[in-house]
């Protein structure tokens, strides 16, 4: 694919205006990945856009030249989906961020694609809600990039992910026409495109507005931290609960490297000894939240619980919630280099899964750290290497990908919540045939027949290539230097 | 005795004659808004049902899909001279009990054959202490169920299918079996094409198995009935205590309950959980309604609106800002009625030119809605005017239904 040519630069100036697109090599570093940061590629030039007719104008511009183009959010993805091949044009949401409508009475509110998903719950809390997808990245992330990826996070375990919020979405088409999916009201007559769009990683075209469902906040909130000798044990007491029926609002597991990671870089208070601990959150009416929590410490018991320990108010709560959301920046002091896995396994699979994952490690002569949205079977193991040593980054990526394949052996899919993006493109003819692909295919060309519209991302090409469509790079590995 | 289309025996050959019948009898028993089809197909596994949509693709032989045949009325007729492939061999009636159901109750996951009846279904997910939370009738197939994106009055509760379908196995338009999503409550691996196919009528492909995310079966449950006098202080009602927020299943108004004739308009309320949380629920209840009281009942389980309401012929779902003048359009043509805050079903005696002064109002008024079981009025549009994204939805059957084969003409598409 030539690079941007001066006509299509032009008219991109033209449609947003000139102080709004930049193509200056420098500046557009800045874009050159996400948050899957070993694969780069330059944009062609990027586009900040402030209106869906912006949005519609960059796109025609795009369109018109047969140039490809993608749409970015805050680039936290964690799977290489809004990496620039080819020149593309990056379309920049982030200043589309208003709060358009919050409507109470109907529990849902109407957001442009850049706002942010933790805006959005601020937004609402004066009112007693809050928009359920919360993954880590949740001050920094965009609902048009959550739509984008089916975001999920810890409490996505008793409320559901972000294709269980979203009502409605305004949508400008690879071609340039904006069209509306859905809601509200509920009930759009015909197919659940809405639905479909969820995590469909930018290949049917740019959404710009999203209406989502509000939830309201739970009126009381017990959060506890379940310690334990093993991982074996911490994942056999999840299996409890899931199994007595129990729905917590959030079931997180870490394990002992990383608790003496968070423990080194800020003082949490988590103890250094454990081998694993869980993050358990009950929520509900006050009335029924002793009784169930009673349940759970019975079932902590029962699997060897070292230590049952309360939040006693909202300030501790919040620490352990902000310990478990800045796990991945604690893990730069384990280790130089390290890779966040993501793979979704029956719940009932983890203890096996998890020993698995810690086999493997072994085998390679590596380390291995696991955080895991253990209740949902969740999983982001963690593999740490040393990319100066000789074969480090090799080492990682043999390891993790079988780790991927034992995933898929124990009846799991490849992604949770990260999304397929580049990095596991190779990896999906492992859970989906021929067959069940070329019906993503197809679908994929009603939206964008000419395949523009961030081309080569979360579905593999067909075999011997398409029109316009050159091979990706393979399954890779994500470096983070401390 | 009506004669077998000429392909009937090309078709025996490739199933199995003991899966093809053009019998009177069993042409009659499958009749869909008394329109007869040619030929009805029994397969006994996926294989013979692609098979079977594989050769009427080929032939360009219109294909219906059947299930427990409870939603017929839903959409335009189906064509004429059709093959209609009956999931009764698959998990239904004439399957083994409980044959092909995978229940894990440690991963609140049970992955269902389609042709499985929901109460089967219930009873067989009952014995671990998990359900498939969904308001239905028990004789409708899961399949079609999905197929029909059926909701019930615990949605407000539970979610709807949607929420719920966490994959399964299609065979698409062009007689090739898929499958999509997964086993597994969270995934983001390729599309979602499971979302595309719930609600699609048959019109995408013929749903032979899907994977469900279940919930434990409550420790209680309650229904409570308050007694509004009228549409206005029902919605009122409604309102009052859907604004405390509390952990409710369902939260109807309706009119279609036998009353004790001190109210026409009783609001009815369903929660489960524990004796503590349901009897906060009771009190906060008292305090939003006061001085109205909340009465506890009895109801069978399981009741959805279309046992209140016999059988609905008009759905709609609007703002709650909207919903006391829909009531309301909807009385004045001697509906009955069954609707939460944001949605509803009624049931009424009305002639082509009623129907069609509702759904002109309705369309003006910004709500959706869909006609269902009027065969005899003839209404052109049961979905509403036609709107710009059915034309994507048309080259989406297109790309997974290539010889238009699946339902034609039945859906908006």
């Amino acid at each position: 694919m030539p690079a941007l040519s001066p006509t299509l630069l032009d008219a991109l100036r033209k449609a947003v205006g000139a102080d709004n697109v930049i193509a200056d090599p420098d500046e557009l570093l800045t874009y050159d990945c996400d948050g899957l940061t070993v694969h780069k590629a330059l944009p062609g030039a990027v586009v900040f856009v402030h209106s869906t007719e912006e949005v519609q104008a960059a796109v025609r511009a795009c369109s018109a030249a047969g140039h490809p183009f993608l749409a970015r959010g805050a680039g936290t993805g964690l799977s290489g989906g809004t990496i620039a091949f080819d020149s593309a044009v990056v379309i920049e949401l982030a200043r589309m961020n208003r709060i358009l409508e919050i409507a109470i009475a109907d529990r849902y509110a109407c957001v442009e694609a850049g706002a942010l998903n933790l805006s959005l719950t601020k937004a609402c809390t004066p009112s007693g809600y809050h928009f359920a997808a919360d993954p880590s990245s949740q001050g920094s992330c965009t609902i048009g990039g959550n739509v984008a990826e089916n975001a999920g996070g810890p409490h996505t375990l008793k409320y559901g992910v972000t294709a269980n919020h979203l009502l409605g979405l305004d949508v400008v088409l690879p071609g340039g026409e904006l069209v509306h999916f859905g809601g509200p009201p509920a009930g759009a007559p015909g197919y659940d495109l809405c639905g479909l769009f969820a995590g469909s990683e930018g290949t049917f075209g740019i959404a710009t507005k999203i209406w989502v469902k509000l939830t309201p906040n739970p009126e009381a909130v017990k959060t506890q931290l379940a310690v334990f000798s093993s991982v074996d044990a911490a994942t056999r007491t999840v299996s409890g609960i899931i199994a007595a029926g129990i729905i917590p609002a959030a079931l997180e597991m870490m394990d002992q490297p990383l608790i003496r990671a968070l423990e080194e870089w800020q003082h949490f208070g988590f103890p250094l000894d454990a081998g694993a601990v869980l993050i358990i959150e009950l929520d509900g009416l006050r009335d029924g939240l002793e009784p169930l929590s009673d349940r759970v410490a019975a079932i902590c018991r029962e699997h060897g619980c070292l230590d049952l320990r309360t939040a006693r108010d909202d300030a501790e709560r919040v620490n352990l919630w902000k310990a478990r959301k800045q796990v991945f920046g604690a893990i730069g002091r384990l280790s130089p280099s390290f890779y966040v896995q993501d793979g979704v396994i029956p719940r009932s699979k983890l203890p096996d899964l998890l020993a698995t994952i810690l086999a493997k490690a072994r085998e390679y002569g590596l380390r291995a750290a696991n955080v895991a949205h253990a209740g949902d079977g969740s999983l982001h193991p963690v593999i740490l290497f040393d990319d100066r040593e000789p074969h480090g980054s090799e080492k990682a990526l043999a390891c993790t990908s079988e780790i991927m394949l034992a995933v898929v052996a124990a009846g799991g899919m490849l992604s949770g919540e990260h999304g397929i993006g580049i990095e596991k493109l190779d990896f999906m003819t492992r859970v989906f045939s021929e067959d069940d692909l070329d019906a993503m295919r197809r679908v994929r060309e009603v939206f964008d027949p000419r395949q523009l519209c961030n081309p080569g991302k979360a579905v593999p090409a067909r075999r011997g290539g398409e029109p316009g469509v050159q091979p990706r790079l393979p399954f890779g590995v994500t470096q983070a230097h401390a | 005795m009506s004669s077998a289309p000429s392909w009937h025996s090309a078709l025996a050959e490739i199933v199995g004659s003991e899966s093809v019948a053009a019998d009177d009898a069993t042409l009659e028993a499958c009749a869909a808004q008394g329109v007869k089809p040619a030929c009805v197909c029994t397969p006994g596994d996926v294989a013979q049902a692609a098979a079977a949509i594989k050769f009427a693709a080929e032939r360009k032989i219109p294909v219906v899909p059947r299930g427990g045949g409870t939603a017929q009325g839903i959409g335009h007729a189906p064509p004429p001279e059709a093959l209609t492939i009956s999931t009764r061999r698959l998990g239904g009636t004439e399957s083994p009990a409980h044959h092909g159901l995978q229940h894990e109750p440690a991963d609140m996951v049970a992955t269902v054959p389609a042709g499985m009846a929901l109460g089967a279904l219930q009873e067989a997910l009952g014995k671990n202490g998990q359900w498939l939370p969904l308001d239905g009738d028990a004789k409708a197939t899961v399949g079609g169920l999905i197929a029909t994106d059926h909701s019930g009055p615990r949605a407000l509760g539970y979610g709807t299918l949607r929420d719920m379908v966490l994959g399964m196995t299609i065979v698409n338009g062009d007689g090739v079996a898929r499958k999509c999503g997964g086993k597994v409550v969270k995934n983001v691996t390729g599309y979602a094409m499971e979302k595309l196919y719930i609600g699609s009528l048959g019109t995408l492909g013929l749903i032979t198995e899907v994977t469900v995310r279940l919930r434990p079966l409550p420790i209680g449950r309650r229904v409570w009935r308050i007694d509004a006098a009228n549409c206005r202080d029902c919605v009122a009602m409604i309102r009052a205590v859907a604004a405390k927020n509390l952990p409710l299943e369902a939260l109807r108004g309706s009119t279609t309950l036998p009353s004790d004739g001190t109210a026409a308009w009783p609001v009815l309320v369903s929660a489960a959980g524990t004796v503590a949380e349901l009897g906060r629920i009771e009190r906060e209840l008292g305090a939003a309604i006061a001085p109205a009281e909340a009465k506890s009942v009895e109801l069978p389980e399981g009741r959805g609106e279309e046992q209140a309401l016999g059988t609905p012929n008009l759905r709609f779902w609007c703002s709650s800002a909207l919903l006391e003048p829909v009531l309301e359009l909807i009385c004045v043509a001697q509906g009955r009625l069954d609707f939460g805050m944001n949605s509803g079903a009624a049931a009424f005696p009305l002639s082509a030119e009623q129907a069609a002064k509702i759904s002109a109002t309705l369309v003006k008024l910004g709500a959706n809605f869909r006609w269902e079981n009027v065969q005899g009025l003839k209404i052109a549009e049961p979905f509403g005017p036609p709107r710009p994204e059915w034309a994507l939805m048309r080259q989406i059957k297109a790309a997974l239904d290539p010889q238009n084969i699946m339902n034609p003409g039945r859906f908006v598409v």
